[in-house]
């Protein structure tokens, strides 16, 4: 099953990263993902959201991304970068990302610091 | 009152007459005399059963038995500190409500009976359960699905009461470092070396141990088991004898510690 993306805007403040966290769950749970499954990619989702709105300037916004690909979660962060690089992968924040899900991915493309992750729900997975 | 306390049951004579020397000699001791630390401690371990005793009334309340013990043994040592002995009113009298006020004050800080609903919190037991169920049948984590389905609820309700249990969550975050944090802090230095040789190939090792050791033992062991030993939370759950969803609010909560001490760049 490829859904079409669910795209969730809003202020990269740290008091909207519960919304964020509750599409993360509504998501995971429609692509059958297993409660450890849709914790780790919660917990996941909200150490992405607090890196990127680190390196946010002031009243910018946070899009997140949501594509249920097969049994696979995909989830696109990104918001504008103050300093213009992407998270660094010898960082305690990187161990956890890459401990919680499948894959991560992060770059900086035009001036907007992107955080990807992948997991995948561990649960049945229809034939 | 005195006939309803676990003490009055188990307790010889000789215990009682061991109680009364320690509070006399208690009385006596100096603050900043070191025996004085251990006649205290004696009697708090001495009342451990009335904590217990006490905590056990809340069981249906949603929080765990040991964080209930924890936080009623302050209520216990603030007893042990005031008591009187020359009143005549027995200890076990003395100390309960105390023990009770502290128990009462943990749910009214976490703001859990006031602020969640009623149905919210009783679906969250019984999802708590049928999770444990269901990880036992199925060998792994159950779906949202799986639950709703056991449980004869909608996938909706499910996500609903998961989210409640989170947003209690996050409420506990804002609240004080925990109950005994700081002497499991002091501990946890000691034991951090032994504990992780998986540490030792993380290059930021350094700046995380102090970080690691300043939280709480269980959250801090949750932590290592989960991004350093790559365990599942339903494992880790078993291990430590906790519910998967308490272990997921652990990790949140220690993350959101870990972040907060550790700035973006670390």
């Amino acid at each position: 099953m490829q859904s079409p993306e669910v795209v969730l805007t809003v202020p990269a403040e740290s008091s909207f990263v519960s919304l964020v966290r509750t599409a993360t769950a509504a998501i995971s749970a429609q692509a059958d993902f297993t409660l450890d499954a849709l914790d780790d990619l919660q917990l996941a989702v909200a150490e992405a959201c607090a890196l990127v709105i680190a390196d946010t300037p002031a009243g910018a916004d946070l899009t997140v991304g949501f594509q249920v690909l097969g049994g696979q979660v995909r989830v696109d962060l990104a918001a504008a970068s103050v300093s213009g690089r992407p998270v660094g992968t010898g960082t305690f924040a990187w161990t956890v990302l890459t401990a919680l899900v499948d894959r991560v991915r992060t770059d900086v493309r035009d001036g907007v610091l992107h955080i990807e992750l992948f997991a995948h729900g561990v649960g049945p997975v229809d034939p | 009152m005195t006939g309803s306390t676990p003490r009055s049951g188990g307790w010889s004579g000789q215990d009682r007459a061991r109680e009364r020397d320690l509070f006399s000699r208690l009385a006596v001791l100096a603050e900043d005399d070191p025996q004085r630390r251990e006649v205290r401690d004696e009697l708090v371990t001495m009342h451990l059963a009335l904590v217990h005793h006490l905590a056990h009334r809340f069981r249906d309340r949603g929080e765990p038995h040991d964080d209930l013990v924890q936080v009623g043994t302050i209520g216990l040592i603030k007893a042990v500190d005031r008591f009187d002995p020359d009143r005549g009113v027995e200890f076990s009298t003395y100390a309960t409500p105390t023990v009770l006020g502290e128990i009462k004050r943990h749910f009214r800080d976490k703001g859990w009976s006031v602020r969640v609903p009623r149905r919210l919190q009783e679906l969250r037991m019984s999802i708590t359960r049928a999770t444990g169920e269901l990880t036992q049948e199925l060998g792994r984590s159950p779906t949202v699905k799986e639950l709703a389905l056991q449980l004869e609820l909608t996938e909706e309700d499910v996500l609903e009461a998961l989210d409640a249990a989170q947003s209690y969550s996050a409420l506990s975050i804002d609240g004080t470092g925990g109950a005994g944090s700081e002497d499991d802090g002091a501990a946890l230095v000691d034991t951090l070396g032994a504990d992780d040789s998986a540490l030792e190939h993380v290059e930021y090792r350094e700046t995380l141990r102090p970080l690691l050791a300043a939280l709480p033992q269980r959250e801090r062991h949750i932590v290592l088991l989960r991004f350093f030993h790559n365990k599942t939370q339903s494992q880790i759950a078993e291990e430590v004898g906790v519910s998967q969803m308490h272990v997921s609010r652990l990790l949140g909560k220690a993350l959101a510690t870990l972040r907060g001490a550790m700035g973006p760049d670390a």
